[in-house]
Order: structure tokens, then C-alpha cells, then sequence
């Protein structure tokens, strides 16, 4: 058991003894963005997000849960150099990786933590940015949630709130003062041992326990069905046109979900010249709702907007199981309160799952 | 030596002066390229053309001739900026009374020879190349004339104003703040500007009309007109850059 | 030294230009030199790059062939956007293109010895079953009766004129021509390709189908296909989808749940069923 002072303290043992730099969510002039965490002054610690479909406020509060990026802005930048090549392919550089520092992410969420599961299987030594960045984390500290927001459901997709594995520390905030810290692994225990912290009371663990479990079960209750169910729906009625045009009406295929959801890794590919004459290939965030995505010379895969609305939602809960057996949604939320005009995905699966538009008809 | 020309229309020369900045900075393409004719500095010389960098809307039929000749001269020619692509600005007169409009504007407008609707370059002449913003950005200038002078051109991305937002990691100011933003119905190219400086986005680069039909704008009007934008706002924005392109939507 | 992960997953290798020929109207096949080896098997692709402007997807459309110390490999281009535009207008013999491959699964051949082989080619479609042939012609011991059906939009479109008289020559390969639309001198069928799959003698339950062409002629030739009596898993397709890296990174070539770049192009039919008829998916 601990206080918020003891994150200071933590902050300083992963940076001083450890010599690690921190990456994480930062709190700085009225928004959390992601970046550099140097002491207990950058994190987000006495703001609350408050959020609804299309919606995000930043007020006080002792409860942050999200802003728009996540750890993937750290892991998979949007904008990726990939490779110099001269023109006659005779000299060839590639961007120095060495100075990538020793880094612990900070604060990252149960959920977030999912996100770099899945990201790991999905591309990991694919992309050499995101190789040589992912080798570079040399420890994990998570915050786990005692209540969500109005959009989170990592309850209903097995992301949240509480975090068994694949981290060394995590915390959890029992109220504005008193932190709950536990370990996860043999380094995650060496650093709990230098903060020295007092046990915590059988009280206090109980505590923890019914917080996490009534965040569990809010968060769990997106979809009126079971996920096997959710899945073998969204399938079957991949065909149904009209049902996919209802529900992405709203859509104006402006591709904010894809870039603030912390799975989606899709890229583009882009060559240049530049002043050195030396060939450059390089990379930025694209998404499957933009209409370059599937464009091709003269055709496009998906050229209406429902398609690659679809492709979005079978991705995330059909095509990911198939492709690393995990699903790529891990519930954050982020894509239902950063859709301007407050698409909710789990309304948008559940009206696919229980046979959607037409069921009645 | 390839030739280039840069010819201005009706325009504020905004374009051209990032466009000839972008070339004179760049030490590799002045090895390149050597610019024989500058409409704001008169003919130097010439015939013929490898490139002709084309700013400014159509507001006369001596402008459509001058623009026909060009074409007729040049390898390749580009639209470059928001007016020569879409009509810019100027496009703001469009279903208003000319003569009106000249009356408000200039102390002698019986000398103002222009027609009521101004239009985009490639109404009048085939276009290779599209540049587009209000003012373009000097890096996508770069681009161009590096990779013409290898016998290539760029790959145009055109995507939302939403995009180039998050890749920057700006936090959505509409979504944020409440405030109306028309990034996700633009098209992209100006990095994000106004959004970088907490400000909604005002459409400048033009309607994304191949996934922004009647039916979507009108719900994505609704949504900002939630917020407050006003109504008249958002007219301007429609009509000022993108109205020329709108009239092309596809319905539902 | 640490060799950067960039440096062995996105570099292009140098080709020399070494031959062009024009194939058909804004179709040319390059004929390029690679120093060392480049092992690339019928049915898979290098993303050729042309410096500078950016890379494209292109099948390999010959076998390769080992020369000195290089290897040399054949690529047939049609100028469609930016980068094959590029290629068509400005690479000449002794032009440099960079090659990233090879990648992909290519057509199962080795599986299928001791068969019948349908190829159903449309259009630039041959240009990734033409190194089929050519195994086939090497190997003609190891496959029983070989149908080619290839058709185009008029028979200037067809790849290859030159030497598709030989297909006609290697024993037991029945070739069928097709041109959609009616051309004075031609004497082959007038039609769609997959018309032809009517007239092909063979057991469906011993014969193997190799299809490429636009994604509307590869529905259609597996409907007449499976009129025919063919298994779905006899059925292979070569699918084409946007492209930019090749390996399964940039997932943009993702169809249902496959990535077209690593888990295809070559599919059989009975993997991609589920997807093929949903438009968009
Ligand atoms: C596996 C595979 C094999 C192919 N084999 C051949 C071949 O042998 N011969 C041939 O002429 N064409 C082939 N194509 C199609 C060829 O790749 C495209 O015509 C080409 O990529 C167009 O690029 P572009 O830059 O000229 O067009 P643009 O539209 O300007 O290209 C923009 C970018 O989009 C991508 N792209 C565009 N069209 C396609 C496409 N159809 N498929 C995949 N990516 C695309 C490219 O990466 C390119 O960088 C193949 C495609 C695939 C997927
Ligand atoms: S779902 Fe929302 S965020 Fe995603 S593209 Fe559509 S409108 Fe944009
Ligand atoms: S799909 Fe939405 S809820 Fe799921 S992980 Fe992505 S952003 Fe979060
Ligand atoms: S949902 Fe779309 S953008 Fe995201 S990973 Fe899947 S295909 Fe890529
Ligand atoms: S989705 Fe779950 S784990 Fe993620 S922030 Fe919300 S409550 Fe926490
Ligand atoms: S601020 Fe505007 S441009 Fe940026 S994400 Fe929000 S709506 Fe899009």
C-alpha cells in the first residue's frame, strides 16, 4: 500500500537506479498527450476524462482513464523512416536506432497493455521502427482502472480492468491519495522492494477487489450477447448490404477511429528524394476507413463506405481471432468517443449481432 | 536545363511566391530547372515548355485563351493551389449578381471584364498535375520538381483534414472543446493548420466529394450546426472552396 | 556489426534493365539482371521499385535463369498509375531498377505432378502463369493434359504473340485463344475466356485449375469451373489487392482475414470462398 507520493518515489527508482527514460500519458496545459514522463508533475493525476460518443471532456478528478492517443504513438509512430538508397543502390543507410533508449512505459491501462499484445503479434519484427522501438521497452507499469468511462468495455472483450500478466508493476488508485501496488514480475518485485511500501490491510485488498470487479462488470456489458455469438453473427451477415449502410450512415469516412484506436497498424507507403539525392522510404498512419486505402490505379477494393466501415468492425472481432487469436478490439473506447459524429461501435456491432434493420421485417 | 513556367490567373499570387521560394531554396533543383517565364515579371522569352505551374481560377474568356496557349506549349502542366483546382475565393460571387458583386468591390466595375462563375484550370484545359491549397505548402512544391526532374510525378493522397490532425497528435478540438470543425468532410494537404492553432477547420482546401455525398453533408452539418456553427459559416466555407466540386456529388 | 532491421527487410536490390519488349499497347516486359541469386518461384512477385517515384507489386513472368554470377528475371508491366507509368515511360536497357522480393505463395506446382492443368489466364493475367508454362514445358514428364485458355479485350491485348504459337506445339498442351470483341483475321473465339472452360476434356476430380485475370473474370471462371465438377480446393486463384510493402506490415492488403502479400497471391478457391463473392470485403 502506498500514496501518489510513492509514484514519485517509483518514478524515480525506474529513472535513476534503472536509468530508463518513461514514456507515457502526460499531462501538460489542460490536455493529456503522450510523451516524456520526467516526475509526479506530468502525470494526468488529478484529472478525470469524462466522455460519450463523440465526446470528450478533461475535468478534475482523480480518474483518468484515456485521451486520444495511446501507446501505439510511441510504438508505431505516424510518420516512419524507413530507409536511405542511392540511386544506383550503391549506398543504402537506415535511420540510427542505437541512441533508442532503455524505456518504461508508465501509466499505460490493462487495455493498452492488450493493445501491445496484439500489435507484438500482428507486426512485430515485421516493421523494423516498431522492432527496434518494442525491444527497446525494458519495463512495464500499468495503472488499472476502479472505474471506467461511459465508452469503456474491456469487461466484455477480456482486455480489463484488472491486468494478470505482462507487466512488472502495477497500481490502482483506491481514492484521490491511496494506491494499491502489486508486481508482476521478479524485476516488478525488486522495484516494489525498494519502494519499501507498507503491506496492504485485508481491508484495503478488499477494497481493491470489489472496485476492480464493479468496473469489471460495468465494462462488460456492451454486447447482449456472448463474444463466440458476437462473432458468428458479424460473420454471417458480412453480405447484408443494406444492414452495414444503417449502420454507418452517420460515417463520413474521416478515419479518426483508425488512428486513435491503439491496434490499428496500417500504413502507407511513401518514396522521396531528398537534398542529398538519396532515395527515402518512408511510412505514415493510414486507416481502412480513409478511401485511398484499398485505391488502387485505375480501380478501388472499397470504394463505398460501408465496406470499409465493415472491414473496420469484422477486423477488429472476426479477422483478428483468424489471423493472431486474440481479438483486435481491446474495448478502450477511443474510437467511439474521437468518431465526430459519435459512431458507438458497440451499438454498431450489436445491431449487425442481433440480426440487425432487417430482423423484424 | 528543364524549363519552367509559372502563369497566375486570378489569384492573390500566394501560390506562386511559395512555389518559387520552395525552388530558389533548394540548391539540387536549381541545378534542374531554369524559370523562363514569371507572369508578375513579364515574358522573359520562350515558346515551349517542359512544366507550367498554373495559379489562379478562369475569370475571362482572354484568360482561356492565354491558358489554352500555354497548355498547347508545355510538356506538363500543374494546377496549383485551391483556385486553379477548385475555384477558390472567388467562387464566393458564384449565385450572386455579377454586377453587384463588381459594384461592392471596385470603383470603376464597368472596367472589371469577368463572367459570374470563375472556374477551376482544368475546365478549360487538360491538367496533369494537382497542387492543392490555399496557400499550396512549399514542401509539396519540393516534391513535385524533384520527382519531374527524374520523370516521375507524386502520388497524390488526397485523405481528410482529420488525418494529417492525429498523425500531428493534435487533440480534436471539435470532439475536445465543442468547437464546429469541417476537418473530417476536407480534403487534406495544409497539415492541419488551424486545428494546430485551436481552431475549427473552415474547409479551405475543398469538399472530399468522393466519400462526402448530399446525404453525408447533410448529416455532418447537423453535427456541426450542434455545436453552433453558424449558418452562414458554413455556407462560406461550401461555397467559397469546395462549391464548384460540390455540384459533382453523386446522390445517395 | 548489428545489421538494422530496415536494412534486411525494406532494401531494394539493384537490376540491370537488360531487355524490353513491347508487349501490347502500355504493356512492356523488362528482362532484368540481379547480381547473386534471386530464387523466385511461378506465382510469386518482387515489388519493383523505381528510385525515387515508389514501388509496385509485379509477378514474376518467366523462370528465372542463372547467368555468371547474376540471375535474370523477366517482369511484364502494364503502365496503370504513377509508378508502372513511370517504369513503361522512362526504363530503357541498361535503366536501373531496384527489386525487394521474392514474396509471396506462388502456384502449388510441385503438389500438383501427376495431373491435369487448366490455366484460365485474362489479359495482363498471363503474365503470372506464363513461368507455368515454361515449367511445364521443362518438366512435361511430370503433368498429364495441360489446357491454356487465354483470352483478351481485342487479340492486340494479348501478351506474348510471339511465342504463344509455340504453347500450341508442346505435346499434349490444347491451347484456346479468345478475344472479347470481333477483329477481321481472327480465328479463334470471340467471347469470354471463361467460355472456353465448356470445351475442356479432362476428370475434374484429377485436374487442377490455375485462374489470373481481373477479379470479374476470376468469378466467373470459377462458376463455370465448378459447373464443370471441379473441387474447390482444385481452384486456384491469383488475387491482386493494394499493396505497399509486400510482407504483411503495412495491411492494406488485407482480404477478409488474409493478407494477399503473405498469405496469398495464390489462393485455392476453398480458402477465399467466404470472401470472394462479398463486394468490398
Ligand atoms: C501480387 C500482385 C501481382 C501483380 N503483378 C502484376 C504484373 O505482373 N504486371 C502488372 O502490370 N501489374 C501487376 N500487378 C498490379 C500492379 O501492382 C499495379 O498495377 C501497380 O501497383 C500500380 O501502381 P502505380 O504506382 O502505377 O499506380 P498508382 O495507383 O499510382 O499506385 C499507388 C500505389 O498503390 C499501389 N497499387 C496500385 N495499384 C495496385 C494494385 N492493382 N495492386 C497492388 N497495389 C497497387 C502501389 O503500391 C503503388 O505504390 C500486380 C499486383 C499484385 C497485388
Ligand atoms: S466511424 Fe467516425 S471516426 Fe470513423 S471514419 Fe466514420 S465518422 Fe470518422
Ligand atoms: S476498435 Fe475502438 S474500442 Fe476497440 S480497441 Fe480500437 S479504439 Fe478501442
Ligand atoms: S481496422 Fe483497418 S486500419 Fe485498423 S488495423 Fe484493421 S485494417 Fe488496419
Ligand atoms: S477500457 Fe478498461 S482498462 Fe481501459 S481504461 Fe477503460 S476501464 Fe481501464
Ligand atoms: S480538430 Fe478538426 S480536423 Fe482535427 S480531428 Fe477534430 S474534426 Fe478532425
Amino acid at each position: 500500500m502506498g500514496s501518489v507520493y510513492d509514484l514519485d518515489r517509483l518514478i524515480r527508482i525506474l529513472r535513476e537506479n534503472l536509468n530508463l527514460q518513461l514514456q507515457g500519458y502526460r499531462y501538460h496545459a489542460g490536455r493529456v498527450s503522450w510523451g516524456e514522463i520526467n516526475g509526479i508533475a506530468d502525470l494526468p493525476l488529478s484529472v478525470e476524462d469524462y466522455v460519450e460518443p463523440g465526446l470528450y471532456r478533461l475535468k478534475e478528478g482523480y480518474r483518468f482513464r484515456h485521451s486520444s492517443v495511446s501507446p501505439k504513438v510511441f510504438l508505431l509512430p505516424s510518420e516512419q523512416v524507413f530507409l536511405y538508397e542511392s540511386e544506383d543502390y550503391a549506398r543504402v543507410k537506415a535511420p540510427d536506432t542505437s541512441e533508442m533508449r532503455q524505456t518504461a512505459l508508465f501509466g499505460i491501462k490493462p487495455c493498452d497493455r492488450r493493445a501491445i499484445e496484439v500489435l507484438d503479434n500482428i507486426i512485430g519484427s515485421k516493421n523494423p521502427v516498431y522492432a527496434s522501438r518494442r525491444k527497446s521497452i525494458a519495463a512495464i507499469i500499468v495503472e488499472e482502472c476502479l472505474e471506467p468511462n461511459n465508452n469503456c468495455f474491456c469487461g466484455a472483450v477480456g482486455s480489463g480492468p484488472s491486468i494478470e500478466g505482462g507487466f512488472d508493476v502495477a497500481y490502482a488508485r483506491l481514492d484521490e491519495k491511496r494506491v494499491f501496488f502489486k508486481y508482476g514480475s521478479e524485476l516488478g518485485r525488486d522495484i516494489l522492494v525498494k519502494l519499501d511500501l507498507k503491506p496492504a490491510g485485508e481491508r484495503e485488498v478488499n477494497e481493491y477487489r470489489e472496485k476492480i470487479e464493479s468496473t469489471r462488470e460495468l465494462t462488460s456489458r456492451a454486447f447482449s450477447r456472448v463474444m463466440r455469438e458476437v462473432q458468428e453473427n458479424l460473420l454471417s451477415k458480412a453480405r447484408d448490404k443494406d444492414l452495414w449502410l444503417k449502420v454507418s450512415e452517420d460515417c463520413v469516412g474521416c478515419g479518426n477511429c483508425n488512428f486513435v484506436c491503439p491496434t490499428c497498424f496500417c500504413l502507407e507507403f511513401e518514396y522521396s528524394i531528398n537534398e542529398q539525392n538519396m532515395g527515402v522510404k518512408t511510412a505514415q498512419w493510414t486507416g481502412c476507413l480513409l478511401y485511398t486505402y484499398g485505391q488502387v490505379a485505375g480501380g478501388h477494393f472499397r470504394p463505398e463506405l460501408y465496406t470499409r466501415y465493415r472491414h473496420f468492425v469484422l477486423h477488429k472481432f472476426v479477422f483478428y481471432p483468424k489471423q493472431i487469436g486474440l481479438i483486435g478490439c481491446v474495448g478502450c473506447g477511443r474510437c467511439i468517443t474521437w468518431c465526430p459524429m459519435g459512431i458507438d461501435l458497440r451499438g454498431s456491432v450489436n445491431s449487425v449481432a442481433q440480426g440487425g434493420v432487417n430482423a423484424g421485417k | 536545363m528543364l524549363r519552367v513556367a509559372f502563369l497566375k490567373l486570378t489569384s492573390c499570387s500566394g501560390c506562386l511566391n511559395q512555389a518559387l521560394v520552395a525552388l530558389l531554396a533548394s540548391e539540387d533543383l536549381l541545378s534542374k530547372y531554369e524559370v523562363v517565364y514569371f507572369t508578375e515579371l513579364g515574358t522573359i522569352s520562350s515558346d515551349n515548355y517542359d512544366l507550367v505551374l498554373v495559379e489562379g481560377s478562369v475569370s475571362n474568356t482572354k484568360q482561356e485563351r492565354e491558358l489554352e496557349e500555354f497548355r498547347a506549349r508545355s510538356k506538363t502542366l500543374v494546377a496549383l493551389g485551391t483556385c486553379a483546382v477548385q475555384g477558390g475565393v472567388q467562387s464566393l460571387r458564384i449565385g450572386e449578381d455579377i454586377e453587384e458583386v463588381k459594384k461592392t468591390v471596385y470603383p470603376f466595375p464597368e472596367k472589371i471584364d469577368v463572367y459570374s462563375e470563375p472556374k477551376p484550370v482544368s475546365d478549360i484545359v487538360k491538367v496533369d498535375f494537382f497542387i492543392q491549397g490555399c496557400p499550396v505548402k512549399g514542401e509539396a512544391v519540393v516534391n513535385l520538381l524533384r520527382k519531374y526532374a527524374i520523370g516521375g510525378l507524386p502520388l497524390i493522397l488526397p485523405e481528410s483534414v482529420c488525418s494529417e490532425c492525429k498523425r500531428k497528435g493534435l487533440t480534436c478540438v471539435m470532439v475536445s472543446q465543442g468547437i464546429p470543425c469541417m476537418g473530417p468532410i476536407t480534403v487534406s494537404g495544409c497539415g492541419a493548420l488551424c486545428p494546430s492553432f485551436q481552431r475549427g477547420c473552415y474547409g479551405c482546401y475543398g469538399l472530399r466529394t468522393w466519400d462526402i455525398n448530399v446525404f453525408k453533408l447533410e448529416k455532418f452539418i447537423d453535427k456541426v450546426n450542434k455545436l453552433g456553427a453558424p449558418g452562414s459559416m458554413i455556407q462560406t466555407a461550401l461555397r467559397g472552396y469546395g462549391y464548384k466540386s460540390f455540384k459533382y456529388v453523386k446522390g445517395r | 556489426m548489428q545489421v538494422s532491421d530496415s536494412l534486411r527487410i525494406l532494401r531494394s536490390r539493384k537490376a540491370i534493365v537488360v531487355r524490353v519488349v513491347d508487349e501490347a499497347p502500355a504493356v512492356k516486359t523488362f528482362t532484368l539482371r540481379i547480381e547473386g541469386e534471386h530464387d523466385i518461384k511461378p506465382g510469386q512477385f518482387n515489388m519493383i521499385y523505381y528510385w525515387g517515384i515508389g514501388e509496385a507489386p509485379i509477378s514474376l513472368a518467366n523462370l528465372p535463369v542463372r547467368s555468371g554470377g547474376s540471375t535474370i528475371i523477366e517482369h511484364t508491366v502494364r503502365s496503370t498509375g504513377i509508378v508502372t507509368n513511370t517504369i513503361i515511360e522512362k526504363a530503357r536497357t541498361g535503366s536501373i531498377l531496384g527489386v525487394r522480393g521474392p514474396y509471396g505463395k506462388g502456384w502449388p506446382l510441385d503438389k500438383h505432378e501427376n495431373m491435369n492443368i487448366v490455366i484460365v489466364a485474362g489479359g495482363i493475367g498471363l503474365a503470372p502463369l506464363r513461368p507455368v508454362i515454361k515449367y511445364i514445358e521443362k518438366n512435361r514428364g511430370k503433368y498429364r493434359d495441360i489446357y491454356i485458355l487465354y483470352g483478351a479485350r481485342t487479340p492486340t491485348d494479348m501478351l506474348y504473340k510471339y511465342e504463344l504459337d509455340n504453347y500450341f506445339k508442346i505435346p499434349g498442351v490444347k491451347v484456346m485463344l479468345s478475344s472479347d470483341v470481333r477483329v477481321e483475321g481472327w480465328s479463334h473465339y470471340v467471347g469470354f475466356v471463361t467460355d472456353l472452360v465448356k470445351n475442356i476434356e479432362v476428370k475434374p476430380e484429377e485436374t487442377v485449375s490455375y485462374v489470373c485475370g481481373p477479379e470479374v473474370m476470376m468469378r466467373v471462371a470459377v462458376r463455370r469451373l465448378l459447373e464443370k465438377g471441379f473441387r474447390k480446393e482444385n481452384i486456384y486463384l491469383s488475387l491482386e489487392r493494394r499493396m505497399r510493402c509486400g510482407i504483411g506490415l503495412c495491411g492494406t492488403c488485407q482480404f477478409g482475414h488474409y493478407f494477399v502479400c503473405k498469405d496469398g497471391p495464390v489462393f485455392p478457391y476453398s480458402e477465399v470462398e467466404d470472401y470472394l463473392w462479398i463486394e468490398g470485403v
